[in-house]
């Protein structure tokens, strides 16, 4: 019972803090963002098991998790208003060409995030290239351009 | 709600919601953002509540209470861990004759492990009130033990501990899961 218990409150803490820390933080990854989450881990791992080393423990705790996320899936699917809160939506950063700033200032993007995703996708150089640039569900941005002339 | 409220004809662009190239909802974006924000604002306080030790091991923490008439002080943490070792120290002046004889209630042992004690006592008794340690001493002047034990279960810890005469010292200790 404990180790239920465990998994399924490390489980919504861990939904809560991502939820709060908002996606760009650990959404665009980098090597530093890396090592924290493995240090993220290894700090959940001794709450997770506790003093119980067994196989059973183990396993009693990663159907857990599993099992709460394919719930969680289920209920986002039959609620969508749940899902969106959950998950958030995509928003777009640029429109025909114009950065929207007090948006970008808001999800903590600026113009060089937005350049990057624009060179690296799509080998675009200025912003007036860019169609629009959005803020997808997953951290990333996407840049779709404008026709060529 | 977003506190936002004086937005300029700029603004107001920004936070209208478009439903092409993608659905947005930024009324649920900016409820979001407003939450984080709050969200931030908890993990800064709970930071600092752990510095200050509201989840065991610092100043909020550290509680003492005394016994048998002000011969006995005790020392531990008002707040506690499940699973993790806390220490109670314990100082008792005036031992008395080459022993000193500590008891922890029954509840007390019913709630802590007990890893080490140090010194380590010369003779462990179940008595009516607890478990009774009993420690060789020498010299008149005040005694010190340290009791390491592990919390069992969450909660409220409440119990006792006391000399063979006077009144107990009580303590309460709160332990997180």
């Amino acid at each position: 019972m404990d180790a239920v218990l465990r998994a399924v409150a490390i489980y919504v803490f861990l939904l809560i803090i991502f939820r709060i820390s908002g996606r760009r933080t650990l959404a665009e990854i980098t090597t530093f963002d890396f090592v924290l989450l493995l240090i993220i881990g290894e700090a959940t791992q001794q709450g997770l098991l506790g003093d119980d080393f067994s196989v059973t423990n183990a396993f009693i705790i990663i159907v857990t998790l599993i099992f709460a996320d394919i719930a969680l899936s289920l209920f986002k699917e039959h609620v969508p208003a749940a899902g969106k809160m959950l998950d958030g939506v995509p928003m777009l950063l640029v429109e025909n060409g114009a950065p929207l700033r007090e948006r970008m200032k808001k999800a903590r993007v600026d113009e060089y995030d937005i350049m990057e995703a624009a060179r690296q996708s799509q080998g675009l150089e200025r912003m007036e290239q860019i169609k629009y640039a959005v803020l997808e569900v997953s951290g990333t941005i996407s840049i779709v351009p404008k026709p060529k002339e | 709600m977003p506190p936002e409220s004086g937005i300029s004809q700029s603004d107001e662009q920004d936070w209208r919601s478009r439903s092409y190239p993608v659905h947005e909802d930024m009324e649920l974006q900016r409820t979001t953002w407003w939450v984080q924000r709050c969200g931030w604002a908890v993990l800064g306080l709970l930071v600092i509540a752990s510095l200050l030790g509201l989840f065991s091991q610092g100043p909020l923490s550290t509680a003492s209470t005394t016994g048998a008439s002000g011969r006995m002080e005790v020392t531990y943490d008002r707040f506690g861990r499940n699973g993790a070792s806390t220490r109670v120290t314990i100082v008792v002046r005036d031992g008395g004759g080459g022993e000193t004889a500590i008891t922890f209630s029954k509840a007390l042992m019913d709630a802590f492990a007990v890893d080490t004690v140090h010194p380590a006592p010369r003779e462990e008794r179940s008595t009516p009130d607890g478990t009774e340690f009993v420690f060789a001493s020498a010299g008149g002047g005040p005694h010190r033990v340290y009791f390491d034990v592990r919390p069992e279960s969450s909660g409220l810890i409440r119990g006792e501990i006391s000399l063979p005469s006077g009144p107990r010292a009580r303590l309460t200790q709160f332990t997180y899961p």
